[in-house]
């Protein structure tokens, strides 16, 4: 090859040296240095400068740096359980409405025959499936068998239990911090907010969560997860299959929800 | 441990793990970034934000690629962002050290006239690759740290870079040109 054409191979070294030419450059490059010593100096000379490169000491890092970080990541780690403790003491919430309106409409002859015997507004909630269900609640429902939860509301009695339970129910946890770190793992699916905090966890018996799941995968959603007006029919379909919502937070409604199955 | 045992304990919430894989990455991390940034606590803030990306999004990397590949994504994003804001900050200054490919040429070493002692040819060299690198365009840079300093393939800095194999292996190309016509003045140092 002529020297007119040693720019042209120049300009090839770079990518030589690292074999990532194709077959037929690094052929003609490699018959081109068999008689070139100036692009020969050349290539000794960018392998030299690379491999120095490599060589070079990393920077010593700042003094502190690691411990700095973990103690950094430990913050995040106890402020997100925080929150999920303290989104756990709250029991009142729309998500609890929702569930407990879905589980209503699903027992809505039961309901109707305690309505027919006691005042709605002052019944004690008899001992039934639903017997946790608090009137206020119910009481709603039965008459508008409405699937639409009622506004976000702080509860005004927080020792009501507004926990939803069903037969074969398993509770998936206690008052202490220690059971709620995490999601329980007894639960077939756990709903969150946005943030991945836990707005409900939904307990199934172990023979119905292949079908529970299936209802979970069925439903549409996006990469945001299930949209607010789809949860309620999602969460009526579950209990229908016997789950046990139990809800964690006061959280207002949100636009988007993600049930981790 | 390796990366991928280390973030599945990351995952169910293990810091330790997260401990360990920061000492695994810390130097090489900082290092990169304190080459981009040229600024020890630009750089400092750089790494650790990268680092507490990773433990926050950690349930967010699928393991399709290599956790060093996703790290350093983050990173050069952050180092990037950076340099955005800097740019943003202090035109008048950025007018002279424009990206152009041609403007690195004009950003000499200083004073490479004096022969070094044999004994100091090699912490010679290290100065003054470490001043050549410095001076290279931001682009050009990135590609050799990642390509000669951390040693990543080709197709893993398309990734990093979020640009075609083709453009890496053009500015791999230009950035070692680029490096060899900055040293060539001390060009004895590494034949």
């Amino acid at each position: 090859m002529a020297n007119s054409d040693c720019k042209d191979i120049l300009n090839l070294l770079p990518l030589y040296m690292d074999n990532m030419l194709s077959e037929e450059e690094t052929d003609i490059v490699s018959r081109h240095l068999e008689s070139c010593e100036s692009c020969k100096r050349e290539l000794l000379y960018i392998t030299s400068i690379s491999k120095s490169t490599a060589a070079l000491s990393d920077i010593e890092v700042p003094r502190d740096f690691s411990k700095n970080i973990i103690e950094k990541a430990k913050e995040i780690q106890s402020k997100k359980r925080a929150r999920r403790i303290a989104f756990f003491r709250c029991t009142s919430t729309a998500i609890a409405t929702a569930a407990v309106v879905a589980l209503c409409v699903v027992n809505i002859p039961k309901t109707a025959d305690i309505n027919k015997n006691q005042t709605p507004q002052n019944t004690a909630t008899p001992t039934t499936d639903i017997s946790e269900i608090p009137a206020s609640h119910s009481a709603p429902v039965a008459e508008n068998t409405s699937l639409t939860p009622a506004p976000s509301t702080k509860a005004t009695e927080e020792s009501t239990p507004k926990t939803t339970k069903l037969p074969d129910e398993t509770p998936t946890s206690g008052g202490g911090s220690s059971a709620f770190t995490e999601y329980p793992q007894n639960a077939a699916a756990v709903l969150c907010d946005e943030d991945s905090f836990v707005i409900a966890t939904v307990t199934i018996p172990e023979d119905m969560r292949a079908q529970a799941l299936e209802i979970l995968s069925s439903c549409p959603q996006d990469e945001k997860g299930y949209k607010a007006q789809d949860i309620h029919a999602i969460l009526q379909k579950l209990s229908e299959l016997g789950a046990t919502i139990e809800t964690k937070t006061d959280t207002a409604l949100t636009e988007n929800y993600i049930i981790i199955g | 441990l390796s990366d991928k045992n280390l973030i599945k304990k990351i995952k169910s919430g293990d810091i330790e793990a997260f401990a360990k894989l920061v000492s695994q990455y810390e130097k090489k991390a900082f290092s990169f970034a304190f080459r981009m940034l040229k600024d020890s606590r630009d750089a400092e803030d750089a790494t650790q934000e990268a680092f507490l990306r990773v433990y926050n999004k950690i349930n967010t990397f699928r393991e399709d690629s290599s956790f060093s590949t996703w790290f350093y994504t983050i990173l050069n994003n952050i180092c990037l962002d950076i340099l955005r804001k800097r740019s943003r900050a202090v035109e008048t200054v950025s007018i002279h050290q424009s990206d152009s490919e041609n403007d690195e040429y004009e950003l000499q070493i200083e004073d490479t006239t004096q022969s070094p002692h044999e004994k100091l040819q090699k912490k010679e060299a290290q100065n003054l690759l470490n001043s050549a690198l410095s001076s290279l365009s931001e682009e050009h840079r990135a590609v050799i740290i990642l390509r000669d300093i951390n040693g990543f393939e080709y197709d893993e800095i398309a990734k990093i870079l979020n640009i075609s194999l083709g453009t890496v292996k053009s500015r791999i190309s230009r950035a070692r040109q680029a490096l060899g016509k900055i040293l060539e003045n001390n060009r004895e140092l590494f034949l």
